[in-house]
């Protein structure tokens, strides 16, 4: 005994050499697949972390501005030893976007990252120093330029040779307000510059914080030009840090807690100014404003809150510009400053009087005090109505002119603040003129109606007030968005001078101030694009899904090649059950040598894993890129998924073997011992029964899931179907198991191929399990390739369908500036510089614009996992037109679906839009479910998806209403994505005349029906890999078929032989072997294909559906043709030896 | 009438990987119609050759084969399955009965391959069955019968078509004793029934014994059987 327990297996397993190497490759390649697929995920997962370090570089955390604050700051932080001994290297750097024209060749590149960078910034690229010099060169005219290698490309320039850079110009105050600099032509900067260095995109030449796997447009300057460009000398708008615990390689423990470390250092060094504020003393009090002119609500906030705290009153002030201020008598003076304040407050102060000694009173709605000259200008006193014109700022930054009706309440001495010129703040275009009619301002003025008396005015006040009203009137007249207020004079108490509580707040107020209220942020950029590399699709379960059916193909055959190893060993089974060996023990005996070859094959897999997985990724970098939009992704081995890859691969082949052992050990010793492996008499009754209640169950399954989709939403519906589809495989097989057990008993007559068709019937039926097992590989590779086939759609989509997934648009553009000018007005396009023509060309359009908030690309085409989704705030013309067609809605839809934007959902919840495979796919949510996003203020604030698209252009970001965008994010004005329905014919035309004349915007439009292929191409990538790997499986499948049917033939050589001796003759034979087989495969390939059609008929009944019905045939017939040849093969390799031996019983 | 079998100078030699071996040295016999003839010997003498050679599935070396005056190792391939289909019967020592037909579908398997198959073939084969005592048994498969009864079936199978020739390899070689002696008083009596010659290759003396001539396969030669031939 002990001899058969320690030495038993080793020589069966010699023995039976040729079945156990067959155990052992299939169990190789189903370890191979498995694993390989897992370690797809890994290598993206691997590549996207290498893909981070590359464009970081040393660079782990990032201070970034919506506005500027000082370069000194760089500076502070480096002289701090506390600082530099956790963090270095900084570098102070300008981040923009940008467009770059070659003016050679009138190329043009839109969405170029650019960079003003110090000299620090190269110590983040070691090694880069040389391709980074931005020094002028001798004789070089313009300033430097290095880009990157794709930037090169697209403007085909090399060093030598100068471009044109268009940027944004930085308005002090936001551009949306009366302050903010409107007129297109203000908005841009143009430099010329030199390419001196072109990078490769690598490094540096990858360089951008956003994570995303997309080769960006790449252009460095240095800081120094960029700054003198854009006339913020000194100032900059991002801090890059990087940390020394970690190399500037990995990312710190805890992300959040360095990046909480790295702002509380920066809130350490940073000034008053670097929050964009101004503390200046003055006339017994602190003037505190604001570079951008209006003082947000939360920022006067804190100043104001701090200044309590040390005993200082606030006296807020909002200064605004009347157009035009008129007496009833038709008297009227031209652009005067109107300041709000408590008037009555700065009376008990002392600082405003009146004329005639009365006590300055409150000033409710309607009335307004005037001071002395312009009573005197216009003849009016108290009591007279005076009437105000003033400019009103619309939702989509209209100026709308205005008139005020009021009553003078009084008349102000011009003494103390009532002559004081600072509660004007310094407007731009306007503060610095020496003349009225020098002014240049943000709005539109008509300098003709500047009189002498109005410049005589402006000679000896400035912009002193001429009119007071109070902070609520003012509200009502001409608070926006941004704020009301433009100053606070801070009243000290009376132990403390201006210049003390100046000095007190200037300490104090850093560390109080949020950082976002001046836009400001301190971002762990690396280790929010290592977090993100863990990429928004889990390539991993993605590739086992793709491979699963190759997966259970390779299983099946290592189940099938061990049980017919161990059926060739029967007899000895039986003999060691006769023998007086326990089942168990026998059992126990054969797993433990299918345990053996199991291990063997699997780790000789792991090895095939490593050649899978390469061979997935070198697809996935070529074949395969569309779905992937990077050619850098490349095989990482990790350890863990080896490990779990292998035990994963052995489970699978154990259960195999298992189930091959378990079948053998429940048949009678004496019939092993004759070397039969079916207990015969008893073995029909049984499977058949299981056969007919499984064929009744999955049938009347398949019938309850289809019936029930005809009263479900058609998002259910086409689960219903799929799942019905699968239930029908299930009972097509079951059935096909019935027909193989029916042994019909009928007669046989003369030879014929439909006699031979019979006998081919009743031949198949002779192993059921076999044949079973056969047509279900063929049916279940027909089914995935069917059902994938006829989703795999090429794009046909007719987009100037209103319910198409474009809208009825047909241009999608996009720009890197921001355009406040309406493209739909006349007057718009004039602004923006469209001649005659052109216009008239786009007027014939129709033009929806969208505000953007910058976010994450939410797309299948983005790798990395979103943390911040773009979005674009739908204008009430869309809203109000409708279009698109929706996956899934919210209850109350109606007729109107976009209206569900305007649903108020309560407090901090906004109502959003988005499409159905981002938002499942990418942000792994759903209809119903909420996105949590901090809002501009820094309030978290839920977008609810109350509505999903169905493969829209909207697959990048999410949308909710322009309104909710404004309330959440003010600072972001004017259109930079737009939506164009052009005159028919008229698409190409349209879209030059649009990039030509916003090229400096960085306008870049595409037709809608190519960004609709764009992410249809992901699909259908994704698609073909499944159909591709599916077809791998099949190949597997067909590959079990012919060893089956080998393996028959060879147990059959009896009965061939049997039939050639009474009279069949060989062809006869060949015959009744290729129908077999033919049969098996048909029942395969009809019971998958026509259940996979019944799976997917609602997308085929949808109308939007083109089937690749030809190549989905041939595929098919392919596999017949293949398991056709491999039954030739099989005949061949039998028929070819002398049958006459197995007559002897040889 | 013409000999049901003639063998002139029959010589059958395999290539073997020990070189060539001989296996048949120049046999001649004459088989009348309707004649029975038993075949005994030693294992390895060349017995079953014998009969597969006169079945026509297997083709001399040398000399000539006639068979009911024809000469059917000349005959291509097709021709020759039909004619061994029509006019020669084979009983093997295993039934080799196909196990997914029916009794009665494997009885018929020779009329199909001889385009004989119909109602005529159909009606002889339940005939035949019931004549062998398997009438109630036309339906069930192989797996469902004795050995017994399934070499009865074998029998029956082989005299379906008719056959000039019945050859029979050790027909009762897998059978007991008792059911051995029932299988032979079947073959002898359906022999005697019909006109078919047979020869009986076979290492039983008893059923040997039971035909009218014998003869004995010593070293490839052909000589008379004597008493302890098959011993």
């Amino acid at each position: 005994m002990g001899a058969a327990r320690s030495g038993g297996s080793l020589p069966s397993l010699r023995h039976f050499w040729r079945s156990n190497v067959a155990v052992v490759l299939t169990a190789a390649v189903a370890a191979s697949v498995l694993t390989g697929a897992l370690m797809v995920g890994d290598s993206v997962r691997g590549s996207l972390r290498d893909l981070t370090v590359d464009r970081l570089g040393g660079i782990d955390h990032a201070l970034l501005g919506t506005g500027f604050f000082r370069e000194r700051l760089r500076d502070e932080l480096m002289g701090d030893a506390g600082f530099a001994a956790r963090y270095s290297p900084v570098s102070a750097a300008i981040l923009m976007r940008g467009s770059v024209v070659a003016p050679e060749s009138g190329r043009r590149a839109a969405r170029v990252s650019v960079q003003g960078i110090d000299d620090g910034f190269v110590a983040f690229f070691p090694g880069m120093e040389e391709a980074l010099d931005l020094s002028r060169r001798e004789g070089q005219l313009f300033a430097s330029l290095a880009i990157n290698r794709s930037l090169g490309s697209a403007l085909a320039v090399e060093p030598g040779d100068s471009v044109v850079l268009y940027l944004e110009r930085p308005s002090e105050a936001p551009r949306a307000s009366l302050m903010g600099e409107r007129d297109p032509a203000d908005q841009l900067e143009s430099v010329r510059l030199s390419v001196v260095s072109v990078l490769e995109d690598e490094g540096p030449g990858r360089f951008q914080l956003a994570p995303h796997q997309s080769q960006p447009l790449v252009a460095y300057l240095r800081l120094r030009d960029l700054q003198r460009e854009l006339d913020r000398r000194e100032l900059v708008n991002s801090l890059l840090i990087g940390e020394r615990v970690n190399g500037g390689v990995g990312a710190a423990a805890d992300p959040e807690a360095a990046a909480a470390d790295v702002e509380r250092l920066i809130r350490a060094h940073a000034k008053v100014a670097d929050f964009g504020l101004t503390l200046e003393a003055t006339d017994g009090h602190l003037l505190a404003t604001t570079s951008q002119i209006i003082l947000g609500p939360e920022l006067a906030g804190e100043v104001e809150a701090a200044a309590a705290e040390r005993g200082a009153e606030t006296i807020e002030v909002s200064t605004y510009l009347a157009n035009r201020s008129a007496a009833e008598s038709g008297a009227a003076a031209p652009y005067s400053t109107i300041a709000a304040l408590d008037v009555a407050r700065a009376g008990e102060l002392g600082a405003l009087r009146l004329t005639d000694g009365r006590p300055v009173p409150a000033l409710g709605p309607g009335q307004v005090l005037v001071n002395s000259f312009l009573a005197e200008d216009l003849s009016v006193g108290t009591g007279d109505r005076l009437t105000i014109d003033y400019f009103e700022l619309g939702d989509r930054e209209q100026l709308f002119e205005r008139t005020a009706w009021t009553t003078v309440a009084g008349v102000v001495e011009m003494t103390g603040w009532g002559a004081d010129r600072t509660l004007t703040p310094d407007f731009p275009g306007v503060a610095d003129a020496d003349n009225m009619s020098d002014w240049d301002p943000t709005f539109p003025v008509d300098l003709s109606r500047i009189r002498d008396l109005d410049e005589a005015y402006w000679d000896e006040y400035r912009a002193t007030p001429k009119l007071f009203v109070g902070l609520d009137y003012a509200a009502e007249l001409w608070s926006s968005r941004f704020g009301l207020l433009t100053s606070l004079r801070l009243l000290p108490p009376t132990d403390t001078t201006p210049e003390q509580l100046r000095a007190a707040l200037e300490e104090e107020l850093p560390d109080r101030i949020a950082l976002h209220a001046a836009g400001l942020a301190v971002e762990p950029v690396k280790a929010a694009g290592l977090r993100g590399a863990s990429g928004a699709t889990d390539f991993g379960g993605l590739f086992v899904g793709f491979s699963l059916f190759l997966i259970v193909s390779a299983g099946l055959l290592v189940g099938l090649f061990f049980r017919l190893g161990t059926e060739n060993r029967a007899n000895e089974m039986g003999l060691l059950l006769a023998l007086g060996y326990g089942i168990k023990r026998v059992r126990r005996r054969f797993l433990a040598e299918g345990a053996l070859l199991g291990g063997v094959g699997v780790l000789l897999g792991l090895g095939g894993a490593v050649l899978y997985a390469g061979a997935m990724m070198a697809a996935l970098r070529t074949l395969w890129r569309s779905a992937v939009g990077s050619s850098h992704l490349y095989l990482h081995v990790e350890p863990l998924t080896l490990a779990m890859g292998g035990a994963a691969s052995i489970l699978v082949v154990l259960f195999a073997i298992r189930g091959a052992v378990g079948r053998l050990a429940g048949v009678s010793p004496i019939r092993l011992l004759r070397g039969e492996t079916v207990d015969r008499p008893t073995a029909a009754a049984t499977p058949a029964r299981r056969a007919r209640w499984t064929a009744i169950v999955s049938g009347g399954l398949a019938a309850v899931l289809l019936g029930g989709s005809a009263a479900s939403p058609a998002s259910i519906a086409a689960y219903l179907f799929f799942g019905g589809g699968a239930c029908l495989l299930i009972a097509g097989l079951a059935g096909f198991t019935l027909w193989l057990r029916r042994r019909p008993a009928a007669p046989l007559e003369s030879w014929s191929l439909r006699v031979g068709s019979r006998m081919a019937a009743a031949n198949a039926s002779l192993n059921p399990g076999r044949s079973l097992l056969c047509a279900a590989l063929v049916a279940s590779a027909s089914f995935v390739i069917v059902a994938v086939g006829a989703y795999g759609l090429r794009f046909g989509e007719e987009t100037r369908d209103l319910d198409s997934g474009a809208g009825g648009f047909d241009l999608v553009a996009e720009a890197d500036v921001s355009i406040l000018a309406d493209l739909s007005s006349v007057d718009g396009r004039y602004e923006l510089g469209f001649g005659e023509e052109a216009s008239g060309l786009i007027g014939q359009s129709q033009v929806v614009a969208f505000r953007t908030v910058p976010g994450d690309d939410i797309s299948c085409l983005n790798l990395f996992q979103p943390e911040r989704p773009r979005l674009l705030g739908a204008p009430p013309e869309l809203i109000e037109r409708g279009g698109f067609r929706f996956q899934s809605l919210a209850d109350g839809a109606g007729e109107e679906p976009w209206k569900l934007l305007e649903q108020d959902l309560g407090p901090g919840v906004i109502p959003a839009i988005g499409d159905f495979n981002s938002v499942m796919w990418i942000l792994h949510s759903g209809l119903g479910q909420g996105i949590e996003i901090e809002t501009e203020r820094g309030e978290t604030v839920e977008l609810r998806l109350v509505g999903l698209l169905r493969k829209s252009v909207f697959q990048s970001e999410l949308v909710i209403s322009e309104a909710n965008l404004a309330e959440h994010f003010p600072s972001r004005t004017g259109a930079s994505y737009f939506l164009l329905r052009t005159p028919p014919g008229e698409q190409d035309r349209t879209m030059q005349e649009l990039e030509r004349t916003l090229g400096g915007f960085g306008f870049d439009a595409v037709p809608t029906a190519v960004r609709l292929q764009a992410f249809q191409a992901v699909e259908n990538t994704y698609l073909g890999t499944f159909q591709t790997l599916g077809g791998l499986g099949l190949l597997l499948g067909t590959l079990g078929l012919a060893v089956v049917l080998l393996r028959n033939l060879l147990e059959r050589r009896g009965e061939l032989a049997t039939l050639q001796a009474i009279g069949f003759w060989r062809r006869a034979l060949a015959w009744l072997v290729v129908a077999e087989n033919g049969l098996v495969l048909t029942a395969g390939v009809a019971v998958g294909a026509a259940s996979a059609l019944v799976a997917v008929s609602p997308h085929l009944l949808g109308g939007h559906a083109l089937v690749p019905w030809l190549s989905l045939g041939l595929t098919l017939l392919l596999v017949m043709a293949a398991g056709t040849l491999a039954s030739l093969a099989a005949v061949r390799r039998v028929t070819r030896e002398e049958l006459l031996p197995a007559l002897r019983g040889s | 009438m013409p000999d049901a079998l003639r063998l002139d100078s029959v010589t059958k030699s395999y290539d073997t990987e020990a070189g060539v071996v001989e296996v048949l040295r120049g046999i001649s016999l004459v088989l009348g119609a309707g004649e029975a003839l038993a075949v005994t010997g030693p294992s390895g003498s060349g017995k079953s050759t014998l009969l597969h050679l006169a079945a026509t599935l297997e083709a001399p070396t040398s000399g000539s084969i006639r068979i009911g005056g024809e000469a059917a190792h000349d005959l291509p391939e097709r021709e020759l399955a039909a004619f061994r289909s029509r006019r020669v019967g084979l009983v093997f020592q295993d039934h080799y009965l196909l196990p997914q037909y029916t009794m009665l579908q494997n009885v018929l398997l020779p009329t199909v391959a001889a385009g004989d198959g119909g109602s005529g073939a159909e009606e002889r084969a339940r005939r035949l069955l019931q004549t062998v005592g398997l009438g109630a048994r036309v339906d069930h498969r192989p797996a469902q019968l004795s050995g017994g009864e399934r070499q009865r079936a074998a029998i029956v199978r082989a005299l379906i078509n008719r056959p000039s020739l019945l050859l029979c390899d050790e027909p009762t070689g897998n059978l007991d004793v008792e059911t051995a002696e029932a299988v032979a008083d079947l073959l002898l009596a359906l022999h005697a029934e019909g006109d078919s010659a047979l020869i009986v290759v076979t290492h039983s003396l008893d059923l040997a014994a039971r035909l009218p001539r014998r003869v004995e396969l010593r070293g490839g030669l052909l000589g008379e059987a004597s008493q302890a031939a098959g011993g």
